[in-house]
């Protein structure tokens, strides 16, 4: 089976380390969900992932070829990134969307450009006006018809549904489902949406502080995480022995985001209240770390 | 196709595109010049062209460093090229277009300047080496705008250019001094001197482009 791993891998920005010794697999044919609050590295994590950027230790390997400089393996790796237009870096911006994709199409061996040209119109882009002049959701279209429209085995999305409106984010999420069951791709898709996508992703990665705290099939996930709420004691009973996140005290009452074993359950009781949780309430509550 | 192959077509029709549409410009121009001076068009022509192209060619080759390498490279890049590749197609792109360009306006000169026609083997390997001699330049403003920004980079660069100037004003002196024996050869040997300003300048480009690459090599991209 093809995979994507990464062993090892580490950054640093000077003296400032951001990610610590990620190991990492992504296996052919399934959709990750990359989340992170800002600043937890998940772009710099990616950038690595697809070659673009060097590692400062630590190695990435497709199909047990070495990506890094390596253009056999580049071929097989998307990664489009969020494109920022700012006063800073106008020479980007100064490109007309027709040329940035003609780039594309002439760099990605696998280029699609019947798909191109019908993400381009599901989009409605002007493809004649230079990036500096689209909004922050058409930057995101274009983002996401060169990740789409290329066809790489491994696609990697950036915010992709940064700035898009609800019906672009709904397209892109059908057209991402379409192009996945067609091609068996593998695509990791990082957002701040977390709710929305959650029923594309097949496995979650969270990554906080520079390392991967996670990584899990979405749904035995969202079964295997709970929220307890009771009277201290009885709460405090549950949590014996198990992964316990996000502790909440009110009085005598306790709350606390609990992880069970596979397959374990928990019922509610006269005592004590149990709830699912969502992928965002779970995120959010692992954030806070292990209590 | 290879990676190199995709750059080597990317990089020439962005080029060609970004070139082509400056030197169309200076053709018009100095077509409409010609017409409105009335005298021989083609003479008139020839002249406009020699001067205007080299002007522009020259230019060309500094703003290319500038541009290219903080803009299109780091593109290149985020699909999925190798840095090297993208870096030698870049640097063959420019300097064909730009060769092309300095041969034209020298076709134009020999034409216009019948009294340069003997001198003509002597000039090309110096116009082939003060092409590279620009080329040399425009990369050491790519390498210290990549690495220090724009700012400093351009600063930096106008300290190397007083630098280099105050170099060869020095270079000049020692070679003039008592008889100036070797100067005096020099100029009176065009083919030698032709040849030395050649060599020097594919050297010195052969640096800038290391140089960059160097500076390239490991550096992150960031948009």
């Amino acid at each position: 089976m093809s995979t994507l791993e990464c062993k090892g891998i580490v950054k640093k920005f000077g003296s400032n380390e951001v990610l610590h010794g990620i190991d990492l697999t992504l296996e052919q044919g399934k959709i990750y969900g990359l989340i992170g609050r800002n600043g937890a590295g998940k772009t710099t994590l990616l950038s690595i992932a697809s070659g673009q950027n060097p590692a400062t230790k630590g190695e990435i390997t497709v199909d047990n070829l070495k990506v890094w400089d390596n253009q056999d393996a580049l071929d097989k790796i998307c990664f489009s990134r969020e494109l920022n237009i700012t006063a800073g870096n106008q020479g980007v911006g100064g490109l007309k969307v027709k040329d940035y994709l003609k780039a594309a199409q002439t760099y990605f061996p696998n280029y699609d450009k019947a798909l191109e040209a019908r993400l381009i119109k599901e989009f409605e882009l002007d493809v004649k006006k230079r990036l500096s002049k689209l909004s922050k959701g058409m930057l995101s279209m274009v983002t996401i018809i060169v990740a789409l429209a290329s066809r790489a085995p491994y696609t990697f999305f950036d915010e992709p549904v940064a700035g898009l409106d609800v019906v672009a984010r709904e397209t892109f999420y059908k057209i991402a489902l379409e192009e996945f069951a067609e091609s068996g791709r593998t695509f990791v898709i990082s957002t701040h949406i977390i709710e929305e996508a959650a029923d594309i992703f097949e496995e979650v990665l969270f990554l906080d502080t520079g390392q991967i705290i996670l990584k899990e099939n979405t749904q035995e996930l969202v079964e295997r995480v709970v929220h307890v709420s009771g009277k201290e004691e009885d709460v405090d009973a549950i949590c014996e022995g198990r992964k316990v996140y996000h502790v909440e005290k009110i009085g005598r009452s306790k709350a606390a985001t609990v992880m069970l074993e596979p397959g374990e359950e928990l019922k509610n009781t006269p005592d004590v209240t149990v709830q699912p949780m969502n992928l965002q309430q779970i995120f959010v509550a692992m954030c806070g770390k292990e209590a | 196709m290879t990676g190199l192959e995709r750059n080597l077509k990317y990089w020439f029709f962005y080029i060609a595109k970004t070139m082509g549409l400056t030197y169309l410009m200076i053709i018009g121009i100095c077509a409409f010049m010609s017409f409105v001076d009335g005298g021989n068009f083609m003479e008139v022509f020839a002249k406009n062209v020699v001067m205007y192209l080299i002007m522009a060619s020259g230019m060309s080759i500094i703003a290319f460093g500038f541009t290219n390498i903080t803009t299109i490279f780091p593109v290149t890049v985020s699909f999925s090229s190798r840095r090297s590749s993208s870096l030698i197609a870049m640097n063959v792109a420019q300097h064909v277009f730009c060769l092309l360009s300095f041969a034209f306006a020298f076709a134009c000169a020999v034409y216009v300047y019948p009294n340069i026609r003997p001198y003509v083997g002597a000039c090309i390997p110096a116009i082939i080496g003060a092409t590279c001699l620009l080329f040399f330049m425009g990369n050491i403003v790519a390498f210290l705008s990549d690495r220090f920004g724009r700012t400093l980079g351009m600063v930096l660069y106008i300290v190397f250019v007083l630098a280099v100037s105050v170099g060869c004003v020095f270079g000049i002196a020692v070679l003039t001094r008592g008889e100036g024996a070797l100067f005096a050869a020099l100029v009176t040997n065009i083919n030698a001197l032709g040849v030395i300003v050649c060599a020097v300048g594919i050297l010195l480009d052969a640096l800038g482009i290391w140089l960059l690459a160097a500076g390239t090599k490991n550096k992150d991209i960031k948009f």
